[in-house]
């Protein structure tokens, strides 16, 4: 007969884990530091941080529940802080949120992190409106289904490198900007395929635990974070853009997962300086 | 064109293509002919066993249509001590896949209470808990006065709310799960009501293993499983070595199939009594009526005694059908870790055994 399991992480690979997620870490501010050190004009900022609050809807398909489609409205916190100069730009960004979500009546709940996002971008031409560049990327997905997976949570983590363009353009007088962005590669963490039925362990540092547990490295292959923004100025001079996203996520190993993610965001710009 | 039709005309686009779609819930249906697995089952088909062939085909047509049952997994049909008919709705690996079948283990626990009283580890159903547990007693003085009936039909009065207080055993938040629940306060007066929950099974389970030195399952292996042939499934203790008397068995349908076959054929397998018949009388009495709507409540087993149905009953939708009058078994299970309120509902299930033994003649 079985004696329970916890379902935890392997101490060892939990300390593996951890040693890879700190790297990512440092990889993320050594990139950081090492292009603001490189450029001096990226420490007079021509902007200074922006806020934005979005309006979600969030869908989920998580293969680990049986085919159902969880899908619902959250609330989502960014916050940037690009420094420009006259040829980079480089932008650190970060969020959170929370989505509530339905599947077939049974309700469940998504949070959502991304303590970090630092992106490196190249302006292709004089006028800036195309950029291109490198982004370092850590997220969290972190998921409950109460009534339909009673004791089990549910997560997805990435800490990935990817590339992101940026476009500008005008369509009637309105400005718009174009971002996309993908991830390429990195590191990914799931749940695992099975569980014990009968023991549970949730609790805040068990999610920490499995947030950062069994990271695998993989591609396109393994994983896959997108995001198309568009945003717009209604009008000239508003401190308010508008912006709608349409965020992929999969995981393509067991157990398979599919979010997206659709968003209208109002994004804060701050106060212009008055030149004298 | 102004701007906002072109930002309406691209948001109209992007969310029109952006939409997740559910996923196949159960299978095509292609028919309820069992597989020889070589488990122990003998295979018969409706005809020889006097089931309408077109009748039980039309049940397994509906419960694939219905969409209540989309967490239905598996619908096996026995009679006379054969397997007549299976299907599993979602997978086929389910027929031999081990999944949680959570309270039907009860069930299983008042079987083997039975025979370690008749084979005189237990003195009977009035032993007190201080009879088998009398260090727990020095600590909780007040449940003194429990006996093993109380537990059998949970009317300890133990504050035990199966909402939160499995949770604390599911999480494993003490290393003494009979002190735990022994220093629960009392929420009713000792046998004055019926209150299912989770931690009399588990009593049971202590006492059975201080009374016959063995766990539950150990013992059970020893006394009944074994002799019925059930070996495709695990049980699982706590940590402090108490095997969990209100659920913690994982099996298949067709090897739980083997406990309700035992229990259909009056305890007994291959002509040999295997519970006790007393017992096995004792075990399915009402001792509790309308304990569930309808339902009665025995040692642990569920019956509607209008309709002639006995039945195994676990969290999710895991449920074994027995109606003793037409040697009819029905079996369903269901996603397991469902909470009620989604889970297969009891009524729906009632239905549907009533509609398979219209079947029967």
């Amino acid at each position: 007969m079985r004696q329970i399991q916890h379902y935890l992480p392997n101490p060892r690979h939990t300390e593996l884990n951890l040693i890879f997620v700190k790297r990512n870490i440092l990889l993320s501010l050594f990139i950081g530091l090492i292009v603001l050190s490189e450029y001096p004009g990226f420490s007079q900022p021509a902007e200074t941080r922006q806020h934005r609050i979005s309006a979600s809807f969030l869908q989920t398909r998580e293969s680990l529940n049986h085919g159902l489609v969880f899908r619902g409205p959250g609330i989502d916190y960014g916050f940037a802080y690009p420094w420009h100069t006259r040829n980079r730009t480089i932008r650190y960004e970060a969020a959170f949120g929370f989505n509530y979500l339905e599947g077939r009546g049974i309700a469940a709940g998504n949070l959502h992190a991304v303590p970090v996002r630092l992106t490196y971008l190249f302006h292709a031409s004089d006028d800036s409106k195309l950029r291109y560049g490198p982004f370092v990327i850590g997220e969290y997905q972190y998921a409950l289904y109460p009534d339909l997976q009673s004791g089990y949570s549910f997560w997805f983590t990435h800490f990935s490198l990817g590339c992101e363009m940026n476009y500008d353009l005008r369509v009637a007088k309105t400005p718009f900007k174009v971002r996309l962005r993908s991830t390429v590669l990195g590191y990914s963490s799931r749940p695992p395929v099975y569980r014990d039925a009968y023991f549970f362990d949730l609790g805040f540092g068990y999610a920490i635990d499995f947030l950062h547990s069994n990271l695998q490295f993989g591609s396109w292959n393994k994983y896959n974070q997108s995001e198309l923004e568009i945003r717009w100025q209604l009008r000239a001079n508003s401190r308010i853009n508008w912006a709608y996203a349409l965020q992929y996520a999969g995981y393509y190993d067991a157990p398979r997962l599919t979010m997206l993610d659709q968003a209208i965001k109002i994004i804060i710009l701050p106060k212009r300086k008055r030149h004298e | 064109m102004n701007k906002l039709h072109y930002i309406s005309i691209l948001l109209t686009a992007l969310l029109w293509s952006a939409c997740l779609k559910e996923g196949v819930f159960k299978k095509p249906y292609v028919g309820f002919a069992p597989i020889p697995l070589g488990d122990g089952w003998t295979i018969s088909t409706p005809k020889a066993e006097q089931l309408d062939s077109l009748a039980l085909d039309q049940v397994f047509r509906d419960v694939y249509a219905d969409d209540a049952t989309w967490m239905m997994k598996s619908l096996l049909v026995f009679r006379n001590g054969k397997l007549v008919a299976e299907s599993y709705l979602k997978d086929e690996a389910d027929r031999t896949t081990r999944a949680a079948v959570w309270s039907c283990t009860k069930q299983v626990t008042g079987i083997i209470t039975g025979i370690a009283i008749d084979q005189g580890y237990i003195g009977g159903v009035k032993d007190s808990i201080g009879k088998h547990l009398p260090d727990y007693l020095d600590r909780h003085p007040d449940k003194k006065g429990i006996t093993l009936e109380h537990l059998l039909t949970m009317s300890s009065g133990l504050a035990f709310y199966n909402g939160k207080a499995p949770d604390v055993l599911r999480q494993h938040k003490t290393d003494n799960s009979i002190d735990f629940i022994l220093g629960l306060d009392q929420a009713d007066p000792i046998g004055t009501r019926f209150h299912y929950n989770d931690g009399d099974p588990h009593l049971v389970s202590a006492i059975v293993q201080r009374a016959t030195g063995f766990p539950l399952d150990a013992y059970g292996k020893k006394v009944l499983f074994d002799r019925i042939g059930f070996t495709n499934y695990e049980w699982v203790r706590y940590s402090d070595g108490v095997t969990i008397g209100a659920f913690g068995i994982l099996t298949t349908p067709r090897e739980l199939a083997k406990i309700g076959a035992c229990v259909l054929d009056s305890g007994r397998y291959q002509g040999q009594q295997v519970i006790p018949l007393s017992w096995w009388h004792e075990m399915l009495s009402a001792h509790v009526e309308n304990a569930h709507d309808d339902a009665a409540f025995g040692y642990y087993w569920w019956s509607i005694p209008a309709k002639d149905w006995y039945f195994m009953w676990g969290h999710g939708g895991q449920y074994v059908f027995l109606q003793p009058s037409k040697r009819l078994m029905v079996v369903a299970t269901s996603l397991p870790q469902v909470e009620d309120d989604f889970a297969l509902w009891y009524e729906d299930i009632v239905r549907i055994a009533e509609q398979v033994s219209a079947a029967a003649q």
